[in-house]
């Protein structure tokens, strides 16, 4: 292949966040009529990238060169102009618009001479676009209207509605089915045979596999390696992506298995439809599914943040009424929720501060607080989860990531919670911390907790959960015990 | 000066509140200094620090403060009552309207911080319950008491002279010390533990900095909020009761402006609008500062409208300097 | 480590109050004022030497103010009548020799809260004479009180003051040619039987003198045309505290309330609320200059243009210009130890167009 067939080269991008490298040093090139798939776990780098190329963020260092000749990307106008269209993972449809609205955003088509927007121009235009990618969609369809898969091929269809030369999907079939997901690779195999580049990010090994060229791993900021797809295999990949034996990356260990603590029958919520199971002492229990499954609306529903309109919950046998975050807590559950930032801490506050959040009126007798009692409460989680902190006075938005999760839990420790729910334990979190909060999380089966654990990490769920149960627009649709679950079967029980 | 500041800075990072409220002290320092200095020099005689100035100022500001000082712990959750003012015309006129019909003094002081609660009950039900946006509701209530307050009086002041009232504006304790000014120490006492030493003051600070966080710790988000109205109601009929004894007089223009004097003096003492931020010392001196400033200026006999002018100025630049500040913190991290 | 800077801080603050204030000449309470006032045997003697020297409008044969300070607070800054009322004063005070240092002044803003507390800041001041111009009239007898206490004597301007000579307006004087000046316009626009109502935009927080500004008015109308007749077709509005905006509120919902007004008799406490009050009716698109008999009291600027605008057809004139005219030599005469009249009452006219340019010549 020749240098004549680069269209896109990133070299030796550096960017830092305060205290993080997130990019050091990435290399990438994209050769025309490709696909090529980032891969990398959260917090490797991927999105940084991307952004970078879309001028969402100034790189520190490192050189663009696009056809050859280099380019500077300082806005997403730059890299518009410059033929880089991206599609994010959350879509940025305007629901009340129409189809053919969306797709010409920004740069409607107005009539010659007149500054009118020339609606039939656009529709038949958009026509055309959703033709050639052998979509049946009609324009005039409301957004609203439409399903998610259905909303990504008009942002596919945006995206091409001026030339494309690059096209960037970040986590596309996040919240697709499988059959969507074919008919999202059958466009791609269009485009391509039109000569477009695509950049496909994706942690999911089996779709790179499927429909990329060349794959790039990243991790922790660096690029590790780039390989022809055709010649590697799952375990390489794997391998690269986390850095270690795989293994090594999941620990698991036998912790016994004894008495039912919870007990749900029936629960109906908002986005959660009649769903049973329960939960025994020292289990890990995975619950899997695709966005928008109702994963996180079930964990606020037992939680008490969302009301539940019928079913009921026991407790060690003993039926419970959990009407908000604070019975949930006197029920002894504990919440390690979606994002940690938005929902888990108080970020302005302290470690110590975050630590006790949940269980202030232990804090001393009376109306005060008294603050050895506190110091000595966090020192002793800080010391037994190993939290990294300079100390237990510092603000916890300066931690890492792993450390906040810590925090998070460690609250909920300190609260004398039994069944703890954790939504995306170790989502952002660098791998080594990772490993920590997996063997943390056994630590505290075999001191009799019980865990639910939803994740949508496949190697991370089929390595660490008991048993699996799988979601689906608020139902359970399917349910496995460790050794029978594979990734294709989680992946087809979560799109019935 | 610069870098001893910076090493200052520097080692109290995490501690930017405190050192806020440090700088406002100094400020409101090198402020009283400076009024003495040229009272001294364009009077010749001193006027400015005199008991016969300082403690009429403090007993007229003493009311502000108090509902400041608990109008920064609602701030800090990120609500916000600016029907404080509304409340005080009505409370204002309710105390003199009851005083006419010869109800005894006590019975109408605890009568009108009733209704004072009352009318906080009222916002927090608004607020927490039906979940107006708390600026909007005061706002629409702030309209409503000082209504109420017009249809009691008939639009019309009255006197209102009663021992017991006079004695909550105007009485001493030893002699000198007027007794709002006793009111607002032990408000400022009361308030800085809860905020500094309390669960409850705990709770506030972590809804504040972020609610949904707190929310799903199990805290009653709503229900602190709810109190804290009720407090701010309470306050604001407290203020009431001490203007309407300060001017012997109840009217329902009393208070008319007054929640931005308020809500001013507050933000000055580095509270944040959005919540989460705030001190009740910062509270206290910024409703120092915004007070030594009209009284100083209208002593060096400044015009309104200059005075008017400075205020607003002296506030963009503290609030300025906290963001200048919170920004280079940032930086360092 | 902080809270021991802060404690040190405020530590040093409280110290370096109580020295100042504890340093000689600042806490020693001005002499009390030992002039007695002099049972003067002319009474009034000495005032009327003076208001003979005011009334020149030059300087003063005599400098009998250089001694002494005076402190002013106006109603409201800003607004023509007061800048005028002030500027005279200014001027006065130079004239009788008065130290322009020693003339004290605080900006009440129509806000009794503000008036108590400009109060205080200028009796830290000590002054000689308080000259307390404040518009409710119930708050300025805790004023009086406490300047009572100083042993310093108030001048009230306008709105009464407990205890203290009234200069100003007399009200019901003023309204009453107010109305006799409507009577007037009404019998030449077809008597009595051709107007549907007779509005007065009150201001009752002014207290019951200033409520003479209106019903001297409706009294006119009652001793010409008897109250039997009058009484059915007043209707009294609450204007406010004197500014334009109420005043057009109140209206408003006059006009609203009473759809078939068509002729009307319209006045109001002072030039501001009358602007309001046209606004409203204009608003409304019930305006018509001929069917509206208007006739207002001040004639400050704003009365002067809406005079010649053809908005009124008379005002009262208050001649704020020459107020300062009769509140120095008053002052002065106190300082002195003399007496002052309890009533001093500025003289009024009526201005037309006719007459207007007689009084306040055309720029």
């Amino acid at each position: 292949m020749t240098e004549n067939n680069i269209v896109l080269k990133m070299e030796k991008i550096t960017k830092q966040f305060p205290g993080v490298l997130a990019l050091d040093s990435v290399s990438i090139d994209l050769k025309k009529g490709e696909v090529l798939g980032i891969l990398g776990e959260n917090g490797a780098g991927k999105s940084t990238l991307i952004k970078i190329l879309a001028g969402n963020y100034i790189k520190d260092s490192g050189e663009i060169f696009i056809d050859g000749e280099k380019f500077e990307i300082n806005n997403p106008g730059e890299a518009m102009a410059s033929g880089i269209r991206v599609i994010y993972q959350e879509l940025n449809t305007l629901n009340n618009l129409t189809v053919a609205e969306n797709i010409f955003i920004g740069e409607q088509l107005v009539k010659t001479g007149l500054k009118i927007v020339d609606w039939k121009s656009m529709v038949k235009k958009s026509k055309i676009i959703l033709e050639s990618l052998n979509v049946d969609l009609n324009p005039k369809a409301v957004m609203e209207d439409l399903s998610v898969s259905e909303k990504q091929v008009v942002e596919i269809a945006k995206a091409l509605s001026k030339e494309a030369k690059i096209l960037v999907m970040d986590e596309p079939t996040a919240a697709l089915s499988e059959d969507d997901t074919k008919s999202l690779f059958r466009i791609i195999c269009t485009l391509k045979e039109k000569g477009v580049s695509i950049i496909y990010i994706s942690h999911r090994l089996k779709e790179i596999f499927e429909i990329t060229d060349r794959v790039t791993v990243l991790r922790d900021g660096k690029k590790v390696k780039t390989l022809v797809t055709a010649e590697t295999n799952t375990n390489e990949l794997v391998s690269l992506m986390v850095g270690r034996d795989i293994k090594e990356m999941y620990p698991k260990r036998e912790v016994p298995i004894t008495e039912t603590v919870m007990e749900v029958k029936g629960l109906i919520a908002e986005g959660v439809n009649n769903i049973s199971f329960n939960l025994k002492r020292g289990e890990i229990l995975g619950v899997f599914g695709l966005l928008g499954s109702g994963r996180t609306s079930l964990v606020k529903a037992l939680f008490g943040a969302n009301p539940i309109k019928s079913g009921e919950i026991f407790i060690k046998g003993k039926k419970v009424s959990i009407k908000s975050p604070r019975r949930a807590r006197d029920s002894k559950i504990g919440l390690v929720p979606l994002d940690r930032k938005m929902e888990g801490l108080a970020l302005a506050l302290g470690v110590k501060e975050n630590i006790t959040l949940a269980n202030i009126n232990d804090l001393g007798r009376g109306f005060l607080i008294n603050k050895k009692t506190e110091a000595l409460k966090a020192e002793k989680w800080a010391d037994s989860l190993n939290i990294r902190t300079p100390s237990i006075n510092t603000e916890v938005n300066s931690l890492s990531g792993g450390n906040q999760q810590k925090v998070v839990l460690a609250r909920w420790l300190e609260s004398g919670s039994e069944i703890i729910i954790l939504n995306e334990p170790t989502r952002g979190i660098d791998v080594g911390a990772k490993i920590e909060i997996y063997k943390l999380m056994q630590d505290l089966c075999e001191k009799g907790a019980a865990i639910i654990m939803i994740s949508s990490e496949l190697p991370e769920i089929l390595s660490i959960a008991d048993r699996i149960i799988v979601m689906s627009k608020g139902r359970f649709t399917d349910q496995y015990t460790k050794n029978e679950a594979t990734e294709e079967k989680l992946l087809s029980a979560a799109c019935l | 000066m610069a870098e001893t500041r910076l090493q200052e800075s520097n080692k109290e990072r995490k501690k930017v509140g405190i050192s806020n409220t440090l700088m406002l002290f100094i400020v409101l320092v090198i402020m009283i200094a400076f009024f003495g200095i040229t009272s001294q020099i364009k009077f010749g005689q001193q006027f400015f620090f005199s008991i016969l100035n300082i403690i009429p100022m403090l007993s007229n500001i003493s009311y502000i403060g108090i509902i400041a000082c608990i109008l920064t712990m609602l701030l800090i959750t990120g609500e916000m009552d600016f029907s404080i003012g509304g409340n005080i015309g009505l409370t204002s006129c309710l105390a003199a309207l009851l005083l006419s019909k010869g109800i005894n003094g006590v019975l109408v002081v605890l009568i009108c911080l009733a209704v004072g609660i009352l009318m906080g009950v009222f916002n927090g039900f608004i607020v927490t319950r039906l979940g107006v946006n708390s600026i909007i509701a005061t706002i629409g209530t702030m309209s409503i008491w000082r209504g109420i307050g017009y249809t009691l009086s008939n639009g019309e002041s009255m006197l209102a002279f009663n021992p017991v009232i006079d004695y909550l504006g105007r009485g001493t304790i030893f002699k000198y010390i007027p007794f709002p000014i006793i009111l607002f120490i032990i408000v400022i006492i009361l308030t800085y533990i809860i905020m500094n030493r309390s669960k409850i003051g705990r709770r506030i600070y972590a809804i504040g900095v972020n609610p949904m966080a707190s929310y799903l710790s199990g805290t009653n988000v709503k229900g602190i909020k709810f109190l804290l109205f009720i407090f701010c109601g309470a306050a604001a009929s407290l203020g009431g009761l001490i203007l309407t004894s300060l001017s012997a007089v109840g009217m329902p223009q009393h208070g008319q402006g007054l929640e931005l004097t308020v809500v001013s003096a507050v933000i000055l003492g580095g509270t944040a609008l959005s919540g989460g931020k705030g001190q009740i010392l910062g509270t206290l001196a910024g409703v120092l500062i915004l007070s030594i400033l009209y009284n100083g200026l209208t002593m060096l006999n400044i015009m309104y409208f200059y005075i008017q002018i400075i205020r607003g100025i002296v506030l963009i630049l503290v609030v300025a300097t906290y963001e200048i500040r919170q920004s280079r913190a940032l930086r360092r991290v | 480590m902080s809270k021991t800077k802060l404690i040190f801080i405020l530590v040093l603050a409280v110290a370096l109050i109580a020295t100042f204030s504890i340093m000689p000449g600042c806490t020693t309470a001005q002499a009390a004022t030992e002039k007695t006032v002099a049972e003067s045997e002319s009474g009034y003697a000495l005032y009327e030497q003076l208001r003979g020297y005011a009334q020149a409008n030059k300087e003063w044969p005599e400098k009998l103010a250089a001694d002494y300070s005076l402190a002013f607070t106006n109603i409201m800054g800003g607004i023509p009548f007061c800048e005028s009322v002030w500027q005279n004063v200014q001027d006065q005070w130079k004239f009788a020799g008065g130290d322009p240092n020693k003339l004290y002044y605080a900006d009440n803003q129509y806000d009794a809260t503000m008036g108590l507390q400009n109060a205080d800041i200028l009796l830290a001041k000590k002054p000689d004479v308080f000259i307390n111009f404040q518009f409710d009239s119930k708050v300025n007898s805790i004023i009086s009180n406490k300047f009572s206490a100083a042993n310093i004597p108030i001048i009230a301007v306008d709105v009464p003051t407990p205890g203290a000579p009234f200069m100003g307006v007399n009200n019901f004087q003023v309204a009453y040619m107010a109305g006799e000046k409507a009577i007037e316009l009404v019998e030449a626009a077809g008597g009595i039987d051709a107007i549907d109502k007779i509005i007065l935009m009150q201001m009752p927080s002014g207290g019951e003198v200033v409520m003479l500004r209106s019903e001297g008015f409706y009294q006119a109308f009652a001793d010409k045309y008897g109250a039997d007749k009058i009484d059915p077709m007043t209707i009294r509005g609450d204007g406010g505290a004197g500014e334009a905006e109420q005043a057009n509120q109140a209206l408003t919902d006059i006009l609203s309330a009473n759809p078939d007004i068509e002729n009307a008799v319209l006045t109001s406490v002072n030039e501001q609320t009358m602007s309001g009050c046209i606004a409203a009716v204009q608003t409304a698109g019930r305006w018509d200059p001929e069917k509206w008999i208007v006739v207002t009291q001040g004639c400050d600027e704003t009365g002067q243009q809406q005079l010649r605008d053809g908005l009124t057809d008379a005002s009262v004139a208050y001649f704020p210009e020459k107020y300062g005219e009769y509140l120095i030599p008053a002052s002065v005469a106190l300082m002195n130890g003399a007496l002052v009249p309890p009533f001093l009452y500025v003289e009024n006219e009526v201005i037309t167009l006719d007459n207007i340019d007689e009084y306040y010549p055309a720029k």
